[in-house]
């Protein structure tokens, strides 16, 4: 009997570890996703209609684990654990999911503390709003949708994207490379200290913003500057402003004190 | 074909230019999306107001007084030389009359359907100018941030901005939560130099904004804009501690230049 038991026990932990491996949310009706934690965030897509939060697999192919998901803590039989942020709707996932019309707000509970790396399975052409927090970063792969990405410190990687693209960081770098350039609305990518980094395909139609404060533009396009008549305020304005391939949709680079590197792909 | 494919396609769709095939996904798709439905029917909307502003043509009423004119002239031509030999004070006087009669109304008539048709033109400008600001001002509440960066540069093709639309974008600049809009938003305000409007904006940004490179942004565009108000928010960004060190730079250079 006292065998039984230990079996039922076991087994019942081992569902428990396995609920919370990952988590999926349906998307039926949900045209954007806004995400917020603080840890390291990778965003793939997925061919069914349903986001799934998942944890980072290492190089050997083994999931990371929270830093307290091996603990069964004794004391805490019974109870369950609450959140400074937040109700945990997510089976002790430790995420808020709220559905606000047609937009799904997905906010992560738990401190950088207890997360080692998340990731976030979508279909490609869902919007995404993603903040990192103060730690954070975000790694997006293979959206042509809109997306917008605030970051403090950590970098920003989106690859195989389309844009629109509203990114934003203080410290981390910003790295984009288009597929194609989506040409209904502008591309905007700024940061204070970091270096922007962006590949467009050459024969991009686009009209470019381009500003360093305190560093260098670098690019490989085909540049051609619009002198200005008169004199102007010494440092007041350094932009370039300039079109490729006859002209198109605005893309608009800054850094204050980091480069601005544009590169053909 | 998906919702964003459909939207990539509309334009090309309105001026016809899209491949047959393209085209019969698009009606396929436009059949089974409401949403895409009203998405075409906005985009219809917009490019008819986009559309040129009628031509003024002379009204109907200017040419047939034209020809009356014409018509009273080559009656007094023959007359003239009918009577040729006496000078026929009382015919001349007749006719010279009826010219100044013809002329008179002709261009008062002229006149009046210019008013007209004037206002009329106006009237229609003015219409497609309200819209058009409205739908500026719709699209400036978007969720998209990339949406609400594109009305913010709309702006950038009005002369003679309105109340209304300074302080739409100085609310922008002010409490929107993502700081690429607000970033164009202190652009577009920068480049309505004669608006006190903007310019108080602009001071108030100064004072309330955290983001060091916004706060580069705003000192670059007020010095810029010569505008010695911005004096004093700025020597107290520079008292501050959490300013980062590149920021004060630019502080002192902008003060030097301002000064």
């Amino acid at each position: 009997m006292k065998k039984v038991s230990t079996l039922i026990a076991f087994l019942s932990v081992c569902l428990m570890a396995h609920a919370q491996k990952s988590y999926t949310h349906s998307l039926s009706g949900i045209k954007k996703v806004v995400v917020s934690s603080n840890t390291t965030m990778e965003f793939k897509t997925g061919n069914s209609n349903e986001l799934v939060i998942g944890h980072i697999e290492t190089k050997d192919g083994h999931q990371h684990h929270d830093h307290n998901d091996d603990q069964i803590d004794e004391r805490a039989k019974g109870l369950t654990p609450i959140y400074a942020g937040g109700n945990d709707n997510t089976n002790g996932f430790g995420f808020s999911v709220e559905k606000e019309g047609d937009v799904l707000k997905v906010k992560d509970l738990k401190s950088f503390m207890q997360r080692s790396g998340l990731r976030f399975t979508l279909p490609k052409g869902i919007d995404l709003s993603i903040d990192t927090g103060n730690l954070g970063s975000a790694d997006v792969n293979g959206f042509d949708s809109d997306i917008e990405v605030n970051s403090n410190v950590g970098g920003v990687v989106l690859t195989n994207v389309t844009g629109p693209i509203t990114a934003r960081t203080s410290t981390g770098n910003i790295e984009v490379v288009f597929t194609e350039v989506n040409q209904t609305s502008p591309i905007s990518l700024r940061s204070s200290t970091g270096a922007v980094d962006v590949s467009l395909p050459a024969n991009t139609k686009a009209n470019l913003e381009l500003k360093s404060t305190m560093g260098n533009v670098f690019t490989d396009f085909d540049v051609k500057y619009q002198q200005e008549e008169g004199m102007k305020v010494v440092g007041a304005n350094r932009k370039i402003d300039t079109q490729i391939n006859g002209g198109g949709v605005l893309i608009k680079l800054s850094s204050s004190v980091g480069n601005v590197y544009l590169r053909k792909k | 074909m998906d919702c964003k494919q459909f939207e990539n396609n509309i334009l090309d769709y309105l001026d016809g230019s899209l491949a047959e095939a393209e085209k019969q996904r698009f009606k396929a798709h436009l059949q089974s999306c409401a949403s895409c439905q009203a998405e075409l029917e906005a985009q219809q909307k917009l490019m008819t107001l986009f559309g040129q502003v009628p031509q003024e043509t002379p009204s109907d009423r200017l040419r047939d007084g034209f020809l009356d004119m014409l018509a009273e002239e080559q009656q007094a031509q023959v007359v003239h030389m009918a009577h040729k030999k006496e000078f026929p004070w009382k015919t001349a006087f007749q006719i010279a009359a009826s010219i100044a009669l013809v002329m008179g109304g002709f261009f008062l008539g002229g006149l009046r359907s210019g008013d007209t048709s004037q206002e009329q033109i106006s009237a229609l400008q003015q219409e497609s100018k309200v819209l058009k600001q409205q739908m500026m001002l719709a699209l400036m509440e978007n969720r998209s941030p990339s949406k609400r960066i594109q009305a913010v540069n709309y702006t950038e093709e009005i002369a003679q901005p309105d109340a209304t639309l300074i302080k739409a974008l100085a609310d922008r600049l002010l409490y929107d939560a993502n700081s690429n809009v607000r970033l164009a938003a202190a652009e577009a305000l920068g480049n309505f130099k004669s608006s006190q409007q903007a310019r108080a904006a602009l001071i108030e940004a100064l004072n309330t904004e955290k983001d060091p490179s916004l706060q580069i942004e705003l000192i670059g565009i007020l010095v810029r804009l010569q505008e010695k108000r911005a004096l004093e928010p700025m020597k107290k960004l520079l008292e501050t501690q959490e300013t980062p060190i590149y920021v004060k730079e630019q502080l002192n250079n902008g003060i030097t230049q301002l000064i």
